[in-house]
């Protein structure tokens, strides 16, 4: 009956064979096209199926990211007495911020690695001092075991410098850290990671977007 | 002769007006501190020239406003960032400048002893190998 069809058709078995190879290479090329646009953002760290029981500024319990879902979600690392990198990813975050119109579902996260010092309050200080807008802006902590086990998961290094003591006694340190800013998708997976601290402002506004669109 | 004498007055409002201060051998060009709440830290940028036909060290800053006063510097290295301190101080070769700028050199000021906010300014004293101690008035700003 196929064979039939093929003769009305004016065409040989082989003829229809050679056709349907000669469309592979269009059809391949059309994958791979498609391939590549869904994996402009390719999942980095996949966080959906996990929980991460933190606190915010306001000493509000907080699960991430599953307590984001449905928004698009830029997320820095810092920690607030850091003097010189964290300010600068923070300042980065702040522009691209007034960047990003209101009504959009992004939310701008920043999650202490240093858990030890960087109390609810400590974190509604540094808010305060950036002038942060809380209603788009969540500062997290939690304990030092739950930030380690996030840190881990999404590959982050944090390691304390060795203690030094001021005239008063008191212990300082700083944290020796990964800097970075991650762009995570509604469903709490990580896919574009930038450097924070030098962060193109523009591209990562593109980036958010872009991502926007695809959901 | 008077649009010479004008120009000449308009040259030296403009030295008056700009953002360095000078002894003629050491230059410090658009120092500024960054805000930051009591007990919290903050940073010092700025750039310092050697106008001399010696190689000069700053070996300390101290600042009344803050604990402790360090001269530190950002590394990075496989995307991460790391503070190293600089105790030995920074040499600034002759005719030549050094840069404290955010992710490199800067002046930690360790533990605010008060909140800085925009439009304050610190005073700020620079010790060097050589020449006498400099001091210098620095706003607190943003960038």
């Amino acid at each position: 009956m196929t064979r039939s069809k093929i003769a009305e058709n004016n065409e040989t078995p082989e003829s229809h064979r050679s056709r349907w190879f000669s469309g592979i290479p269009f059809l391949l090329i059309v994958g791979i096209l498609l391939v590549q646009c869904s994996s402009e953002f390719p999942v980095e760290h996949d966080l959906s199926r996990k929980a991460f029981r933190l606190i915010d500024q306001n000493g509000h319990s907080v699960v991430f990211p599953a307590d984001f879902r449905d928004t698009v979600l830029l997320v820095a690392f810092i920690y607030t007495a850091c003097p010189d990198i964290c300010p600068l990813t923070t300042d980065r975050l702040l522009e691209m911020s007034k960047r990003i119109p209101k009504e959009l579902p992004v939310r701008f996260v920043l999650i202490t690695l240093d858990p030890q010092r960087d109390t609810p309050q400590q974190l509604r200080d540094y808010a305060a001092l950036y002038q942060l807008d809380l209603k788009r802006w969540r500062l997290l902590t939690g304990t030092i075991a739950t930030i380690d086990s996030l840190r881990s998961v999404m590959e982050i290094y944090a390691v304390r410098s060795p203690l030094k003591k001021l005239p008063d006694g008191t212990a300082y340190y700083f944290i020796n850290h990964t800097d970075a800013l991650c762009l995570f998708d509604h469903r709490g997976r990580e896919r574009q990671r930038y450097k924070g601290s030098e962060a193109d402002v523009e591209k990562v506004v593109r980036d958010v977007q872009q991502l926007l669109s695809q959901q | 002769m008077r649009w010479q004498g004008a120009i000449g007055f308009l040259l030296l409002l403009l030295w008056a007006c700009s953002s360095s201060d000078s002894t003629g051998e050491l230059e410090f060009r658009n120092f500024w501190a960054t805000p930051g709440k009591k007990g919290f830290n903050a940073a010092l940028y700025g750039v310092i020239e050697n106008n001399t036909d010696f190689p000069e060290t700053l070996r300390t800053v101290t600042s009344t406003v803050a604990k402790v006063t360090e001269i530190h510097r950002t590394v990075h290295t496989d995307g991460i960032a790391m503070m190293q301190p600089v105790p030995e101080g920074v040499v600034i070769p002759p005719h030549s400048t050094f840069s404290f700028r955010p992710g490199d050199y800067h002046i930690m000021l360790i533990q605010l002893q008060h909140s800085l906010q925009v439009g304050d300014s610190i005073e700020v004293t620079f010790s060097f190998a050589r020449m006498a101690p400099q001091h210098l008035v620095v706003p607190v700003k943003w960038r």
